[in-house]
């Protein structure tokens, strides 16, 4: 079937960036559209059922829920927050990082951060202190973070964000393993230590400090809640609608059309889906000059990520309310095995429990989530092919790689893998096939300095009513994508007024 | 005096990366009103000229940029950064 439809806003795709926007801009009173390719909402905050139990894919933790801070007064704001959906994490000890010789639990509370720190290692207590003091002071520049309209010093926020994270650290301390500790998030945005910026990163280790939370019923239970918010306020969200073309005419974005043959024309169009992907949607390739294109094409794509999803014999090695990280070395510079192409060892892993509460009380099978670094360039061969039709060499690949992991595994939790009844792997593939991932990368665009700022892409584009959101334009996990989401609906309908609301409504 | 191998090598870039004529590339050229950029082309030609050149230039030094000259003038200054001399050849 086809058709014609009309809205102010197309929104492709339905991940939390679309999702945030959609809700935005409804609640602004613009007519909205949400097209998703696959048949769930959600994109990252997918889950699927397994063994009887949930796994999340993309979606295990989120920072900043407490009560007024950033992602919860968002929700809040869009009036999406239901406080069923999420479960504070273990105060005293959210994030474990493990090290082979020893291990770090990250508490919530910069103060109880900065003390358990300090008692580990006490010649550093100058450079703990001045660390999460920068911390706390750099994340006061993001007005979209913060919520604060008030005239910023650009030169100020340029020197945060094209200044690293190592390049502060090394500053501070010459303790490698203080420096290993503050350098385990980098596996949550995918990007080393000597090239992300020292804003970006401070983020989301502020936003995890303050209001580290999981999902008590899974990413899918947001992505729903969002999807009743935009329809509450007469927004439209379709699925199975592949957006396969962006028509323009005289540079201005008219339309989107579907691999079904339908027509959405809209005043404004937001996508949600990588940029690459998004302006090779576009049918004047000619809008683009020669150096964007370049630029386009010269873009990294930070790793991609192995799943396991696994259940785990009761009683449980892992706490529902911690996630762990394993570095197979706290040598600050070997720690991070994030650029990796062809060593199939993995050097990292991080396991986390997918349901945080327990169906019923008593000891019980536990589902968790275990991942690990690789790159898509293993599982090329198979590129292009549907993800329940792919050969026995596909399966035994990833069944070898699911070996590897385990037995990196060994050296924390002995016997892991006798304890473990059942498991289904993911590779960059299901990404790809799942949520449209460039190159099936996990994180997007590697927010190197270079990428990051004023050199960031979007939420403008070349075509004036085309905009960009999600991760790609900002930074990775689902509070960065539904920041991001702030940013580019705010240019549709008035950032300050919304800034100064969600302002008031935080305090 | 800017080095003319700079003022060469910044028209190639432009032209290449822009398509902007040649002769439209002269030092007072400002860069939103004469050469037609915009702030989204203003990014574009920074990351241009930083994989081209082989600089590495501080976003607010962006801020100044008025003119082709300034352009010229602020690649000048960061010539002397490694590996700058051999991609002025090419």
């Amino acid at each position: 079937m086809s058709g014609s439809s009309r809205f102010d806003v197309v929104i492709i795709g339905s991940g939390m960036a679309s999702l945030t926007s959609a809700a935005l801009l409804s609640k602004k009173g613009f007519s909205v559209c949400v097209l998703e390719q696959y048949s769930k909402v959600g994109g990252y905050l997918h889950c699927f059922s397994r063994f009887g139990h949930r796994f999340d894919t993309g979606a295990h933790y989120t920072g900043a829920m407490g009560p007024g801070q950033p992602f919860h007064t968002l929700l809040r704001y869009l009036e999406a927050y239901d406080e069923s959906l999420f479960v504070p994490l273990d105060p005293e000890g959210f994030d474990v990082f493990r090290f082979p010789d020893f291990e770090f639990q990250l508490p919530k509370g910069y103060e109880k951060t900065i003390e358990r720190l300090t008692k580990f290692f006490p010649s550093e207590r100058e450079a703990i202190r001045t660390y999460f003091e920068r911390v706390k002071a750099v994340v006061k520049l993001f007005p979209t973070y913060e919520f604060t309209d008030d005239a910023l010093d650009p030169v100020q926020l340029i020197a945060a964000t094209e200044t690293s994270l190592a390049t502060v650290v090394e500053k501070l301390t010459q303790s490698r393993s203080l420096r290993a500790i503050l350098y385990s998030h980098c596996t949550l945005h995918g990007v080393m230590p000597q090239e992300i910026s020292f804003g970006l990163h401070a983020i989301m280790v502020d936003s995890l400090i303050r209001g580290p939370y999981g999902f008590a019923k899974g990413g899918d239970a947001l992505a729903q809640k969002m999807v009743a918010v935009i329809q509450k306020n007469g927004g439209t969200v379709l699925t199975k609608k592949k957006v396969t073309r962006i028509e323009t005419m005289n540079k201005i974005a008219q339309a989107v059309h579907t691999d079904s043959g339908d027509r959405y024309e809209a005043k404004w169009i937001v996508s949600g889906c990588h940029p690459k992907a998004t302006f090779r949607m576009v049918d004047d390739p000619g809008i683009f000059s020669p150096a964007f294109r370049q630029r386009l094409h010269t873009l990294k794509e930070t790793i991609g990520i192995f799943g396991i999803y696994a259940t785990h014999q009761a009683p449980p090695q892992f706490d529902r309310l911690k996630n762990y990280y394993y570095f197979e070395s706290a040598e600050p510079e070997k720690m991070l095995d994030l650029n990796r192409k062809s060593d199939a060892k993995p050097g990292l892993a991080f396991i986390c429990p997918s349901e945080r509460i327990a169906k019923s009380t008593g000891t019980q099978t536990l589902p968790i989530s275990i991942h690990a670094a690789c790159s898509v360039e293993w599982y090329k061969p198979w590129i292009g092919t549907a993800w329940n039709k792919r050969p026995h060499e596909y399966h035994a690949a990833k069944n070898a790689y699911a070996n590897q992991i385990f037995d990196f595994l060994d050296q924390f939790h002995p016997q892991l893998k006798t304890r473990i009844d059942h498991f289904e792997t993911s590779t960059p593939l299901s990404n790809l096939y799942f949520n449209g991932s460039e190159e099936g990368s996990a994180y997007g665009i590697y927010h190197s300095i270079q990428n990051t700022g004023a050199r960031a892409l979007g939420p403008r584009t070349h075509i004036p009513n085309l905009l960009i959101t999600g991760q790609n334009t900002l930074f990775p996990g689902i509070l960065g994508a539904a920041v991001s989401a702030l940013r580019s609906a705010g240019h549709i309908c008035g950032i300050k007024p919304i800034l100064k609301e969600l302002k008031e409504l935080a305090q | 005096m800017t080095n003319p191998k700079i003022i060469t090598k910044v028209n190639s870039v432009m032209h290449q990366g822009f398509e902007i004529p040649l002769e439209k590339l002269t030092p007072e050229a400002t860069l939103f009103t004469d050469l037609g950029l915009d702030s989204l082309d203003a990014v574009d030609m920074l990351v241009h000229l930083e994989e081209n050149i082989g600089i590495k230039v501080d976003g607010e030094k962006l801020m100044s940029v008025r003119t082709l000259q300034d352009v010229y003038t602020l690649v000048d200054e960061l010539s002397s950064q490694p590996g700058v001399e051999a991609k002025l050849e090419h």
